[in-house]
């Protein structure tokens, strides 16, 4: 189960440089960044945490799909879930740059990093690994995304992306459609975003009500 | 008439009628003293310089979700789509919606090491990247664009290459062009370049953030005022407008 994340000295040293660094430089982003705080953000990374904790699964190298300032997932996966690496693919610079700033304790460990990219526009082929390199073929054993309400339907990224075809898919999206016209791609079920991803082999499917009143939905397969 | 530089505006639908079309014509006729193709891409050609607009995409078009989504647009990128029918190799894209001041031949002028658009001067370039991955608040204005012949070609294949992503993800033309042919955090190095300030104001919006943001004002030194009364919630004629009829 993972009910908290463990508040460490090097966490806040990292988070605490971050809000004031974006506070300083990026100020237009700080609303957003607050955003990126609530109850319900974290609720739904904790259980994402908890089911792959349930599952026993390994999840070596992640590729996260519009982690934003990547927080919470990025601690909960390498500190909670054992996660070897994370690389955070964010269209927004702001973000992209911030999530650098929260994760300077494994980005020094070269277990983090964050590359701007539309993902549902461009592959992630050619992208370079940890140690430079650059590569059609560097695979990812796991996908996580959990925003599929702002993309269109990952079975896109899917076809854009065969090299990833053996890889793990975490997905989570929303109902919550109200004041949030960036959420283009709403669901009502998990069992719809299981079609979303052409998931074939479901290992784990639900739903859970956040502190927002609104409906999260996870999937977990390849 | 077949002279390099080519004047296009695009109209589809019922928004607006064909007297948008003439007049924008005459206001061009009155404002552009060099020689000049004039054509207008429409679903529904009637004169000579009607050209029919392709049907390609439209069955990407989804009305309740697309419903600023000018993509028709972005067919004039490809002028080899119109092959006997797009003369010249200098564009400028003009909205029907607009006000002509001063001569058009500024625009050719223009160093065309990349093609031009218009960069809402009266935007807050800050709000414009807070809300960057929320895809709105745009700083551009496709409502004015020059390009030469061939440099807009990447904008129409991009939407070929994978329409069904580009239409389900954006609202409108801006934003498309924004995400994926601008950099609101470095301006410099865009694939567009931006008309300077005091080329083009809004009448609704203003001029220049936040020193000249004074609404529904004629700005007679600068070269086009723009109305994008198609993404209004209530439309104004602008032919009916008081301060504007010494202008027609």
């Amino acid at each position: 189960m993972v009910d908290y994340i463990r508040y460490t000295p090097d966490i806040t040293n990292n988070w605490t440089s971050a809000h004031k660094e974006c506070q300083k430089e990026r100020p237009w982003a700080f609303a957003r960044l607050m955003d990126s705080f609530t109850s319900s953000q974290l609720e739904g990374k904790l259980w994402l945490g908890s089911e792959i904790q349930k599952l026993d699964i390994k999840l070596l190298n992640i590729a996260l799909l519009g982690g934003w300032y990547a927080h919470y997932i990025t601690t909960i996966l390498i500190d909670n879930c054992a996660a070897e690496t994370l690389t955070n693919f964010e269209i927004d610079e702001d973000a992209h740059y911030v999530s650098f700033k929260f994760n300077r304790r494994y980005k020094d460990k070269k277990q983090f990093r964050s590359i701007r990219r539309n993902i549902m526009l461009k592959s992630l082929k050619g992208v370079e690994n940890f140690d430079g390199y650059k590569t059609e073929n560097q695979t990812y054993e796991t996908v996580v995304n959990t925003s599929c309400e702002h993309m269109y339907p990952m079975w896109k990224f899917r076809e854009m992306n065969p090299q990833l075809e053996d890889s793990l898919y975490v997905l989570q999206s929303t109902n919550q459609k109200e004041d949030c016209p960036d959420h283009i791609n709403t669901i009502e079920s998990s069992e719809e975003l299981v079609d979303q991803a052409r998931i074939l082999d479901v290992l784990f499917q639900g739903e859970k009500v956040l502190r927002n009143g609104h409906i999260r939905f996870m999937v977990i397969g390849k | 008439m077949n002279s390099i530089y080519t004047i296009l505006c695009v109209k589809w639908g019922d928004k607006y009628d064909t007297d948008y079309v003439l007049n924008l014509k005459e206001q061009v006729d009155r404002n552009f003293s060099l020689p000049y193709n004039f054509y207008c891409l429409t679903d529904n050609p009637e004169t000579e310089y009607d050209i029919q607009l392709p049907t390609d995409w439209d069955q990407y078009y989804d009305s309740e979700k697309n419903f600023f989504w000018a993509y028709r647009k972005c067919y004039m990128f490809n002028e080899n789509l119109f092959p006997n029918e797009l003369l010249g190799t200098q564009f400028l894209y003009l909205d029907l919606d607009i006000l002509i001041h001063q001569d058009l031949k500024y625009f050719f002028t223009l160093d065309m090491n990349k093609p031009y658009i218009v960069r809402g001067w009266w935007n807050d370039i800050d709000n414009c990247r807070k809300n960057f991955g929320q895809i709105k608040s745009t700083p551009l204005n496709s409502s004015v664009i020059r390009w030469n012949r061939g440099q807009m070609l990447q904008v129409y294949d991009f939407i070929e290459e994978q329409p069904e992503v580009i239409f389900f993800t954006y609202r409108t033309i801006d934003n498309y062009f924004n995400h994926n042919f601008y950099k609101v955090w470095n301006e410099k190095v865009s694939f567009f370049n931006p008309f300077p300030k005091g080329d083009v104001y809004s009448w609704y919006k203003g001029n220049i953030f936040p020193e000249d943001m004074v609404l529904k004002k004629i700005r007679e030194d600068h070269k086009i005022c723009l109305f994008n009364n198609s993404t209004k919630d209530t439309f104004e004629d602008m032919f009916e407008i008081e301060e504007l009829r010494k202008m027609w």
